[in-house]
Parts: C-alpha cells; structure tokens; sequence
C-alpha cells in the first residue's frame, strides 16, 4: 500500500483542503479531525510502532495522539507542517511509555500471507520486512526513533531534530551510528550489502 | 570499521524504507475503526463529567494513600492561601502554577508531563511533607503525573480530571487559559 505523500513526502506543502479541515477541526468540528485522523493514522502508527515496538502501545499511541493533537489545536501553528507537529505528540507520548518502562515485551510479528500476489515475492518480501523490523527492535531505544522518523516517516534531519528535541548534529550521529549497526545486523542476513570500498 | 560505499548506502537505506513499511503495512489491521475511537473519546470529554472517571490511585499496595490524601485535606485548610490543592496560578509575586504533593514518607517527589517532555522536574519539599513545584504553562491541555521516589508514577488526587494513559496508567489533566488560569 504506498503511502499518502501528503504525510511522507518531505516539504509536502498543506492543500488548500487541508487547511480547511484544519480550520474546521478547531472551530469543533469533529469530522473534520475525523478526516484529519483517515489522512494521517498509518503514519502516525507506524512511527508509534516502531518506537514501542509493540502493536497494541501503538495502536493505543496513535489514538492518544489524535486526540491529544485535536485538544491542543490551539497551539499548532498553521504555517507549519502538520505531520511534523503530530509525530512530535506521538513520539513523546511514546518516549514517556519507554521511560515508565510498561511496554510489554515486542511481538515478533511476520507478516501474512496475501493470496493473489506471487508467492515468491511475498515471501521475500515479508522475511525482508521482518528482518528489519528485528534489526530495527535491537537498536537501543536512543537510536530507534531516528531510524524511524527517518526511513519510515520519511523526515530530513532537520525536523528529526525538531521531533525529539536533539541538536541536529546529534541528529546524524545516531543516524550514522545506527545504521552502521543496521548494516552489520543486516548483512548477516543477507538483507543489505556488505559495507566494502569500491 | 568498513568505510560504506554511496551505492551500498542507498542499498541499506531502501531496504530500510521498505522493510519498516512492509512491517508497518502487516499490522494495518489495527488502524481500522481509529478515527471512531478518536471521535467516540473526544465527543465523550466534550460532555459535563465524560471524561475517564478518576481512580484516584491506581494501586492497593500504596498503603500511604491514605494517608496522603488525609494530608492534603488537611494542608489544604492551613494553606488556604496558597490554593493548596486546586492547580490554580498562585497569587501575587509567584506567577505559574504551584503543583501540589503531600507525601512525607517519600524521599523525592517529582512531576512529568506534557510540559516537560516527560522529564522529571523535582518537588521541594516543604513542612509536614508537602511537597510543591511551580511551573509557568503556556495555555492547553497537558496530562501529567506524579513521581514518587523514582519510580512510583501517581496521578494528581486533586486533579479535576483524571484519564486513561495505557493499561493501567492514569494521567491528570489541566487544562490552563489564556491568562495562565486553570479552567
């Protein structure tokens, strides 16, 4: 399923429509947030999951999320990009649950099988899929939610830093450090290449 | 360390973006009926006394609940002046809001929220146990707890409102107004 380039793609400006909605949704109108909600919960849940590394805090994550944000709609500045103001209430509420120590240990999910797509393919790709996801569980919790609000969200560093509240530079050192430890975990599996000099 | 080539890089970073979608995409199901949720939770704390009814502490084991809460009754008829109790901004001179903990067998209290990122920002601990921070708040709606001796995460008994976190968390919640008021 490709994800709505309104949440991932970076600089994406706001339509016109989505401003509206905005608008709306902080004159009280709930099914505007509700549309609010359709456009941006996979993107909201998926930085959630990869931080917590647990579908069920995720899931809950997300909801508290949307509400939280629509609560605090006041605050959100217009001019700026939504997603990064929303992901910034997912990431905290993940970060406090991280630090209260409560998540329950991580699922090791693999993926379903789909009928109607190539055999092969799905297997490949959902023994890729759990690969990183098990790559990406073994980061320490001061790398996880880079390499998500990275590679998932699809954020540059600069809104990483504004997410989790880091220095930029800090920013790119985690990001480089664990991705040295994501190629040396992948690589063992034979999901990315071995880091060699041309 | 190997040094990394720009080819292999750009290899390990798609596989990354594909992977985590993937991933993201297999647990999917779990999006179905969010926006229902959403809106179920912000229609009923839009109704007078509809949001999570408090449990005012979420544990049996904190014998000294009791206690604590006997505490504040009691502080708050000898700090009236103060608005023990009630979050409200304190009177001339101090500015902000004073958080309010009365707890003297704890050997720290501090309080995380919204506001502070869910860090930790100590209490200083004043006569008979009470313990009190005070905090300036731009206006919102902000979930925070209490956090006793390290470890023992408390919602605010005085707290108007108390929700639902996860599992068997509870937050408090202030709402603050335009002039820095609780509402």
């Amino acid at each position: 399923m490709p994800r709505d380039p309104v949440y991932g793609a970076k600089g994406t400006p706001k339509t016109e429509e989505e401003l509206s909605l905005l608008r709306r949704s902080l004159s009280g109108d709930l099914a505007a947030w509700g549309e609010i909600v359709t456009r941006y919960k996979e993107a909201v849940f998926g930085v959630a999951l990869g931080i917590t590394r647990n579908p069920a805090d995720a899931q809950d994550a997300a909801s508290d999320a949307f509400i939280r944000a629509y609560e605090n709609l006041n605050r959100y500045d217009m001019s700026r990009k939504f997603s990064t103001w929303i992901f910034t209430i997912v990431a905290n509420l993940c970060k406090n649950k991280l630090r209260r120590a409560k998540f329950s240990a991580p699922l090791k999910q693999v993926g379903r099988l789909i009928g109607g797509r190539d055999p092969a393919k799905i297997v490949y790709q959902e023994s890729r899929d759990a690969l990183v996801q098990e790559a990406v569980e073994r980061l320490g919790d001061k790398y996880r939610p880079a390499i998500i609000l990275r590679f998932y969200a699809d954020l540059d560093y600069k809104e990483i830093a504004e997410i989790l509240h880091l220095p930029e530079g800090t920013v790119k050192t985690r990001l480089h450090r664990a991705k040295a430890q994501l190629r040396a975990l992948l690589t063992e599996k034979g999901v990315a290449p071995d880091a060699q000099t041309d | 360390m190997p040094k990394l080539t720009e080819s292999n890089d750009r290899k390990l970073e798609e596989a990354l973006r594909a992977g985590l979608s993937g991933y993201v995409e297999s647990q999917s199901s779990r999006l179905v009926g969010l926006e229902q949720r959403v809106l179920d939770e912000l229609a009923a704390r839009r109704r007078p006394g509809g949001a999570v009814k408090r449990s005012l502490i979420p544990s049996g084991r904190l014998v000294p609940v009791a206690v604590a809460l006997a505490l504040v009754i009691f502080a708050g008829g000898l700090l009236a002046g103060l608005q023990l109790g009630r979050l409200q901004p304190t009177l001339a001179g101090g500015g902000g809001l004073l958080f309010v903990m009365a707890y003297p067998e704890a050997k720290s209290v501090a309080i995380a929220g919204d506001f502070t990122n869910w860090n930790k920002v100590p209490l200083q601990r004043g006569p008979d146990g009470i313990w009190s921070v005070r905090l300036q708040l731009p206006p919102g709606r902000y979930e925070y707890a209490f956090i006793v001796n390290g470890t023992r995460w408390l919602p605010d008994p005085r707290a108007s409102q108390i929700v639902r976190s996860y599992g068997n968390d509870f937050n408090s919640v202030i709402y603050v107004g335009k002039r820095g008021e609780t509402l």
